[in-house]
């Protein structure tokens, strides 16, 4: 009996280590599902967003607008998700639902990178209804791969679909409409924006045969879907003057979809017959949340009234990437290398997770176990305020130190290493020539070949770009200005910057 | 002897520290020299004298002390033949430019043997400032001007396809791929934006106030600048307009007077500022339409071919051309503009708020016929037994056949019931009269519609079910050969009625209130047959 229970009381155990076992949370890749439509999350429901795409079913662009719910659950290191698409569009008369359940398996390879491949469980049901006309989803191939390349301060992902749908019209599997589809997509996930784009090309091919004399028609679409979680600072003048604080920073956040279509397709009679001439169409919608608002702490910087710097500088100390509230804080004083990798690390953040995956954590005795912290630098202690920061910095591979395993926190930090550390922290070195560029500065020769790459994708960045004189100033110092301008440009390069990239710009050209 | 002996050791030590010395100064470090394998960014090419210089392996040798060292070192002449690739493809000499990166096997007496690069062009966007054939000026997105020397042969697309270069507008967004080094500048290519964002109207309103927090201009008393005219807008009281995010000058304290502003369409519908001016309210101010006769950047002035004002313009005019929002010394000589002015207090000179060109207004290239159908050869022509010609107002006719093409797959059909279909446009159509719309020999559309003969000028006041109401309607009599006024109407615009824009087959869903039309209507009907907007 004893035997027994101790049997089924650690098949428990193991099932429930197995089951809850954390995975690698993906942030917002996905929440777009990969049906060539838009999202955008619904707050006051979990797991919901509100959702928009195109029907090219009938030979004309329709909107079909909604709910999708997506749900994923992690079991044996296989994701489940289920997409659950409830849409209409009652100017056309059309309805859509839509119940896709999709697994996902990952593997994380030698460099960290992160490989993952989807394919459908089962068939998916859909039935679209558009005037009166109903078309039943038949047959579906689907597959999806993609990948994560972690970054410090990033992930950056790539992946491809592609598939075949089938449908019915009004239930004669003589009358099909076959939509081709493939897809590319491309997605970042930070703390101060996140973006996912795809474009989806589609195929249409629909062969009419029964009831009447049979005909067949084709055509073609391109969709591009963008969504951003994008946040702004603007400054709010306080009204009365017999107030404690000058106006502060407030921080809005929000997210934004964006969809962008153009089609031919052939132009339709009078009797909703395709005629030979072929169409275009194009056209534009979005879907936004309203912004959510938070107030940034006022420094004390009375010191920086009226400087030239004083904006980036309380708006980096409500951030909280410059430590204190600002009192003692000298503009001009050179800043150490303890002080600068802290910052940055407060300015890149962590990676937020992916909400929609249902991951927990469980005590095990292997948790609770834990090995003695040692310091990857001998002149940094475990106990030293700043060692969390520090040493993730070095796990993420942002600084290795100045080597012989020392870190020299008090050292004034020199622009090469500034920017090194930075382009790093973005993991966009690789932007540059291998094994070393040739940067646009004029100092070029004098730029120390470890920070030549990071100068170099700097420069293009436009997060530094040199002296007024085009001077790179390798082993100048940088004072608490300098570095304030800095972590200013990184964070907006990191905030709209890569948007434009990701977003604007795919949806544009 | 020892002292031989010491000297020999001494020369063949000498002899070697010399040996290595040339080593090193030949060979950069980190290259595997021997095996004649070298690599680097191209730093000069040129295949007519026949070498390739390359930056040192560390990327340096941009100060003038290294391009000794340079020219000695790290220059090559290329053997009689090489193989080149460049990004992976089968290439030639004139293709690799300063900035690629090579790798570089030298041959058994250091010539080059084999050239392999890859480029590294990085895409700049910006908006077209100027267009030149040698040069385009883009204004980039930090508001600086930069001028890049553009080949003819740089091909330009849009929607992935190619287009020609005169598809390059002033005002237009574009992404250009370039790979820079020093000062030079290759452009691989050139991508217009998908679809041109046009300025989708331009308003004027009394400034109430600036909404910091929401970004956004609280208008009131709105009047839209429709096709050279002040006219109110439908919405009443206070509209608001938030500013693009593209568009980044803002107002500044507190604000009164009149805003001038040029909005675009957003996705969600809604439009966003991209140009403000907010100027204090108008003391004497003119509105007309007339063509320019000179621009002077200079003294920053305009004058006009019928008008005898002369018209300053600031920062703040708002300039739109072809739709597109442009710098004003965009606009030609004897472009067609229509213009709003004020004259502010104790000047003599009129300054611009609005200036609006539109040079592709009307029919442009198209030409409409009018003909009996006695032939058709299904899907490729049909034949009309005679045919007449809109010219201006009146239909000029000739009395032999004409035969029109038929591309199934740009030629459509309208019938008195909608959308037609050229594949039932066969012999049933015998004897029909059509409207043939065609452009450079191509038959573009073959309508149908009923028969018409009454020219009608107007302005359309607004949209009705059917069709829209025109206003200062004025209608031609053939026979006096004058243009007499006539009361407003509404005019039906049947299905298979004829409406061109801009030089392009639309339907009535284009039409606007404020379009001047010019129209061909049924005499008994007063249908619109043929809608031409101005």
């Amino acid at each position: 009996m004893k035997t027994g229970l101790m049997k089924w009381i650690g098949f428990i155990a193991v099932a429930a280590v197995i089951l809850l076992m954390p995975m690698e949370a993906l942030a917002v890749e996905g929440t777009l599902g990969y049906e060539g439509g838009i999202s955008a999350v619904n707050v006051s429901e979990d797991n919901e967003y509100y959702y928009t795409e195109m029907c090219f079913l009938t030979g004309k662009p329709i909107y079909l607008t909604g709910t999708l719910t997506i749900d994923k659950r992690v079991r044996n290191n296989i994701e489940t998700a289920t997409y659950t698409y409830r849409l209409e569009n009652p100017e056309e008369g059309a309805t859509l639902r839509r119940v896709i359940i999709c697994e996902t398996t990952s593997e994380t390879k030698a460099n960290g990178q992160i490989t993952e491949s989807t394919r459908l469980t089962r068939l998916p049901t859909e039935v679209i209804t558009i005037g009166g006309e109903r078309y039943n989803l038949v047959d579906y191939n689907f597959s999806r791969s993609l990948i994560t390349d972690p970054k410090p301060a990033l992930n950056f992902y790539a992946g491809e679909y592609a598939g075949r749908k089938t449908y019915a019209v009004n239930g004669n599997r003589d009358n099909t409409i076959t939509v081709t589809v493939s897809g590319k997509l491309y997605a970042y996930d930070q703390y101060w924006s996140s973006t996912q784009t795809q474009k989806v090309r589609y195929i249409l091919e629909a062969r009419m045969m029964g009831e009447g004399t049979p005909y067949q028609w084709g055509g073609s679409a391109e969709v591009t879907v963008s969504t951003t979680t994008r946040q702004q600072i603007k400054y709010s003048e306080n009204e009365p003057w017999q107030i404690s604080f000058d106006g502060g920073y407030v921080r809005r956040t929000w997210e934004e979809s964006v969809l962008d279509y153009v089609a031919r397709l052939p132009e339709m009679d009078s009797n909703n017959m395709p005629t030979p001439v072929l169409k275009d169409y194009n056209g534009r919608t979005s879907i936004s949340t309203p912004p959510v608002l938070e107030r940034l702490m006022v420094p004390n910087i009375k010191q920086l009234s009226g400087h030239w710097a004083q904006e980036p500088v309380s708006i980096l100390f409500g951030l909280e990437v410059i430590p204190g509230t600002g009192e003692d804080y000298n503009i001009n004083k050179y800043v150490n290398r303890r002080e600068f990798v802290t910052m940055l690390m407060q300015a890149v953040r962590d990676i937020p997770e992916d909400p929609n995956v249902r991951t927990s954590t469980l005590n095990t005795a292997r948790n609770r176990n834990k090995t003695v912290e040692v310091s990857p630098f001998l002149d940094i202690s475990v106990d030293d305020p700043d060692y969390p920061l520090i040493k993730k910095a070095y796990d993420r591979k942002i600084t290795v130190g100045t080597g012989y395993s020392y870190f020299n926190p008090d050292q004034n930090i020199t622009y090469a290493e500034a920017i090194k550390m930075i382009v790093s922290a973005l993991g966009l070195e690789n932007l540059a020539p291998w094994p070393y560029a040739v940067t646009p500065y004029v100092d070029n020769d004098s730029i120390p070949t470890y920070a030549r790459n990071a100068a170099s994708v700097a420069y293009s960045l436009g997060i530094f770009q040199g002296d007024e004189r085009g001077f790179f100033n390798p082993s100048g110092f940088i004072t608490n200005e300098q570095a304030a301008r800095l972590f200013y440009s990184l964070i907006q390069y990191m905030g709209d910057e890569l948007v434009k990239d990701y977003s604007d710009r795919m949806l544009s050209f | 002897m020892r002292f031989t002996k010491a000297s020999a050791v001494f020369i063949i030590l000498f002899c070697l520290i010399l040996t290595c010395h040339a080593a090193t100064d030949s060979f950069a470090s980190g290259e595997t020299e021997e095996a004649g394998y070298v690599y680097g960014v191209v730093r000069d090419i040129n295949p007519s004298l026949g070498y390739i210089t390359l930056y040192n392996t560390d990327g340096s040798g941009i100060s003038p002390d290294t391009q000794d060292s340079l020219s000695r070192n790290r220059t090559f002449s290329f053997a009689y033949s090489i193989a080149i690739t460049r990004d992976g493809l089968p290439s030639t000499l004139e293709a690799v430019q300063p900035g690629d990166f090579a790798f570089i096997m030298l041959d058994e007496d250091r010539y080059v043997a084999r050239l392999s690069v890859r480029s590294y062009y990085k895409p700049l966007y910006g908006k077209v400032y100027l267009t030149s054939p040698a040069n385009l000026v883009l204004r980039l997105d930090d508001g600086t001007y930069r001028s890049i020397p553009v080949p003819a042969d740089v091909p330009v697309y849009r929607n992935n396809r190619p287009v020609p270069r005169s598809d390059i507008k002033e005002g237009d967004q574009i992404r250009m791929l370039v790979q820079t080094n020093g000062a030079s500048m290759h452009v691989a290519g050139i991508d217009l934006v998908k679809e041109p964002k046009t300025i989708s109207a331009i308003f004027r309103g009394n400034v109430e106030f600036y909404d910091d927090f929401n970004n956004t201009l609280v208008l009131s008393g709105i009047e839209e600048f429709v096709n050279g005219r002040w006219e109110y807008s439908p919405v009443m009281g206070i509209r608001t307009f938030t500013y693009s995010r593209e568009y980044r000058d803002r107002p500044t304290g507190r604000i009164s007077g009149k805003a001038y502003i040029a909005v675009q369409q957003e996705a969600d519908g809604s439009d966003s500022i991209v140009m403000a001016a907010i100027r204090f309210q108008p003391q004497y101010e003119i509105v007309f339409t007339d063509n320019i006769l000179t621009l002077s950047n200079t003294l920053r002035m305009l004058e006009f071919k019928n008008s005898s004002h002369v018209v300053g313009f600031d920062s703040g005019t708002i300039a739109v051309k072809d739709g597109r929002l442009v710098d004003i010394s965009s606009l030609d000589p004897m472009d067609p503009v229509q213009l709003s002015a004020e004259r502010p207090v104790g000047s003599g000179v009129f300054v611009g708020q609005v200036v609006v060109s539109n040079t592709r207004a009307g029919k442009e290239s198209l030409t409409i016929y009018r003909g009996r159908i006695n032939l058709v050869d299904s899907l490729k022509s049909f034949t009309v037994e005679s045919f007449a010609e809109l010219l201006g107002y009146s239909w000029s006719f000739s009395n032999t056949p004409k035969t029109f093409g038929i591309d199934p797959s740009v030629t459509r059909l309208l019938t008195n019931d909608g959308t037609g279909n050229m594949l039932n446009f066969d012999d049933s159509f015998i004897n029909q009269t059509v409207y043939i719309v065609e452009e450079g020999g191509k038959t573009l559309l073959v309508s149908t519609a009923p028969y018409a003969d009454v020219p009608v000028r107007g302005r359309v006041m607004n949209l009705t079910q059917t069709g829209f109401r025109l206003g200062e309607v004025m209608e031609y009599d053939h026979e006096t050969y004058i243009w007499e006024s006539g009361p407003n109407r509404e005019v039906n615009v049947p299905a298979g009625a004829i409406v061109i824009k801009n030089g392009r087959i639309t339907d009535i869903s284009s039409v606007r209130p404020g379009d001047n039309l010019r129209m061909v209507c049924n005499s008994a009907s007063h249908d619109g047959i043929i809608i031409i907007v101005e």
